[in-house]
């Protein structure tokens, strides 16, 4: 089974094209990971937090949050540590824990991080898997890769229901005893059937006619001005972006 | 005409399923094979279709001819215009995130061009009363409804040959109707089941069943439903619901996406049976997970023996047997999952000749049919006082079903069974709940 991410709403970036939103999502991703500046970085990850907030409300962003939550604790603690020239910010003794320029470092691949991660699941939220295929293919990617891509993204949504689904019904067989083991039993039974779901999806699309040549789809991605200058800002913003140093 | 002649089949280093197979299916003439778990019909669907020697490594032989055109020449894509199945685990077979990519896909491959696609989407979302959910993320949707969105998906691809394996499992009565009726208007059609439902009755004029790898004419047998007497528990338990309500949004749907529960009252009492009927959709596991503690109701309560029980309470409480039983089954072999909830060897092997499991079997290669009978097993053992079955009929046979039914009973445990069987509806004595727009009654 797949599923998607899509969250309905009538916020502006709801409505926004998806050929202008795949490509800005794109493009400041680029402008975040080129960005050395720290309050370019900053503004860049104030302005995804704003958006997701407007987008898909307060609830959804503190989830998007604590997804990548483990990830940001590790990125706090640990990065740091790995600069330790310069002027110290904190010392033990004579040892110089972090220095400034590794707490400035680290802000920015915090603020890159976390921005990079809010704006790719913006787009899964605000826009269905399929408008995403049919963007891409109108950008010219073979519809084999569209497809997988198309597989893989709502894959990963599926795994992570799958997992809670798998873990309350193990939770559910449980007695007090196997208690302890209900995190791995969850994890293998999640990972076989990851893996069963290959030949089975393998088998169905081919049951179903795919050979991997293109086909026309069903739907269509039309064209106008104010697509035409949706595209065009998500082109200039994030190269203002870029550009600033 | 359809010819199977002399098909033989094993999967690699294993003994032989299918010995010289034979069958003949005429036009408008449906044929229904029935068996047991395990005998081998979703390995003869996938045979059937291709897909079980290049993905579950298979070795086969023999003829496969559909009006004389050999389908055993023809590559996978290539043989989807003259066979195609639908899959008895509904789960497995859902590809996309959207009811509408996923009855579209095969329209696409058909190369029908984008406005006769479309056409046809709306006509078959119409067909299977799905047009609601259209937007609907395919996770949201219930056991039935997935089935649904299978049969629509099979009638996209338009076979001359539709193999049904287990179509009929876990759709409501009035959706069986349905499907009947539709099955009556296809030219070639083989219909896999576990056990003969009333349903059946007048539409088929073959029935076989799988003996030894052969097909050999099914013996109609009288079931006898014997629910067994109930008698009092030594240690009885009472667990009530009351006043409870509960409402769920569907994410990715604009309008008509709530979907509510109300259950003013309802109790099971140790010993006793249940049976919860409605239809597709209508809150019917959602009851049984809210029971079971994987829900938390929205407002009400819940008391066990005059106590009110939080939902990590009841998850030890109450054995919840899932519409899937894969989702429950974790471990290498059926001798691993029975071990896991019970050290006593001796206990282990007796429970597992009651549910006829082999215990060296390997979990994730029974079929579906043996996988629910492992899930019974399991919880059997784990003796609580209170049972659910979703759908358990499903897949295994009514001999089965029933002793399940009576070793759960006996041992002094109260069973809700969810069921859409008219046999076992009919014949059900117990107490019955029915959900209708939303409330239980």
């Amino acid at each position: 089974m797949r599923m998607g991410s899509f969250i309905y709403g009538k916020s502006l970036y709801h409505r926004m094209d998806v050929r202008a939103k795949v490509l800005f999502s794109l493009l400041f991703s680029i402008a975040l990971i080129l960005s050395s500046s720290l309050y370019a970085a900053f503004t860049m990850m104030v302005l995804t937090m704003t958006l997701s907030f407007y987008s898909v409300g307060g609830k959804e962003t503190m989830g998007n949050f604590k997804r990548i939550g483990v990830l940001v604790l590790f990125i706090i603690l640990f990065s740091p540590l790995q600069k330790r020239e310069g002027q110290a910010l904190i010392e033990i003794g004579t040892f110089m824990l972090v220095s400034v320029e590794g707490a400035i470092s680290s802000a920015l691949i915090l603020f890159k991080f976390i921005g990079i991660s809010l704006i790719f699941s913006l787009l899964l939220e605000t826009e269905r898997i399929e408008s995403i295929i049919m963007a891409l293919r109108y950008f010219k990617i073979p519809y084999s890769v569209s497809l997988t891509v198309s597989m893989t993204l709502s894959f990963i949504p599926a795994l992570i229901y799958r997992y809670s689904e798998i873990r309350e019904a193990i939770e559910l067989r449980m007695n007090d005893e196997g208690k302890k083991d209900g995190l791995m039993a969850t994890l293998v039974s999640l990972i076989v059937s990851a893996v069963k779901m290959i030949p089975e999806s393998a088998s169905i699309l081919e049951e179903r006619g795919f050979t991997g040549k293109s086909v026309e789809s069903y739907r269509a991605l039309g064209m106008n001005a104010c697509i035409f200058t949706q595209i065009l800002l998500s082109v200039i913003i994030p190269i203002a972006f870029i550009l600033w140093r | 005409m359809i010819e199977i002649k002399d098909l033989s089949f094993n999967y690699k280093g294993e003994e032989r399923l299918f010995s010289s197979l034979s069958l003949n299916i005429e036009a408008h003439h449906p044929v229904l094979i029935l068996s047991p778990p395990g005998s081998g019909k979703t390995t003869l669907a996938r045979i059937l279709t291709g897909t079980a020697e290049k993905y579950y490594w298979g070795e086969r032989s023999g003829t496969f001819l559909i009006d004389d055109v050999d389908l055993f020449a023809l590559d996978i894509p290539e043989r989807k215009n003259y066979v195609a199945r639908s899959s008895q685990n509904s789960d497995e077979a859902i590809l996309f995130p959207t009811l509408l990519d996923e009855i579209a896909f095969p329209l696409e491959q058909r190369n029908l061009g984008r406005k006769r696609i479309r056409e046809e989407l709306e006509g078959l979302l119409k067909r299977y009363d799905l047009e609601k959910y259209s937007d609907s993320d395919t996770s949201e949707l219930s056991g039935g409804e997935k089935r649904r969105l299978n049969l629509a998906t099979l009638d996209a691809i338009a076979p001359r040959f539709y193999i049904y394996d287990e179509a009929f499992d876990e759709l409501s009565s009035s959706w069986r109707s349905k499907l009947l009726s539709l099955i009556k208007e296809k030219e070639y059609v083989l219909v896999l089941g576990s056990h003969y439902l009333g349903e059946y009755d007048d539409l088929f004029d073959s029935v076989y069943e799988i003996r030894d790898g052969h097909l050999v004419p099914y013996e109609p047998r009288d079931v006898f439903f014997s629910f067994p007497c109930l008698k009092d528990a030594e240690d009885p338990h009472l667990l009530r619901l009351e006043d409870i309500s509960f409402s769920q949004r569907h994410r990715a749907m604009e309008e008509g996406g709530l979907f509510s529960l109300s259950v003013p009252s309802f109790e099971m009492k140790s010993s006793s049976l249940y049976l919860l009927t409605g239809e597709n959709g209508a809150g019917k596991s959602t009851l049984a997970r809210i029971i079971t503690g994987i829900r938390e109701p929205d407002n009400g309560r819940i008391v066990l023996d005059g106590k009110e029980i939080r939902a990590k309470d009841r998850k030890k409480k109450v054995s919840y047997l899932f519409q899937n039983p894969f989702n429950q089954l974790y471990l290498p072999t059926v001798k691993d999952e029975l071990l896991s909830v019970s050290r006593n060897e001796e206990l282990i092997s007796h429970v597992a000749s009651l549910f006829s499991l082999s215990l060296d079997d390997y979990t994730q290669e029974l079929s579906y049919g043996k996988a629910k009978l492992l899930q019974g097993a399991i919880f059997y053992i784990l003796n609580r006082p209170f049972a659910i079955f979703d759908e358990v009929d499903s897949a295994i046979s009514y001999e089965d079903t029933m002793t399940m039914l009576r070793l759960y009973l006996e041992s002094g445990t109260a069973v809700l069974m969810i069921s859409h069987d008219e046999r076992i509806i009919s014949a059900f004595k117990g107490e019955r709940y029915h959900i209708e727009k939303g409330v239980l009654r």
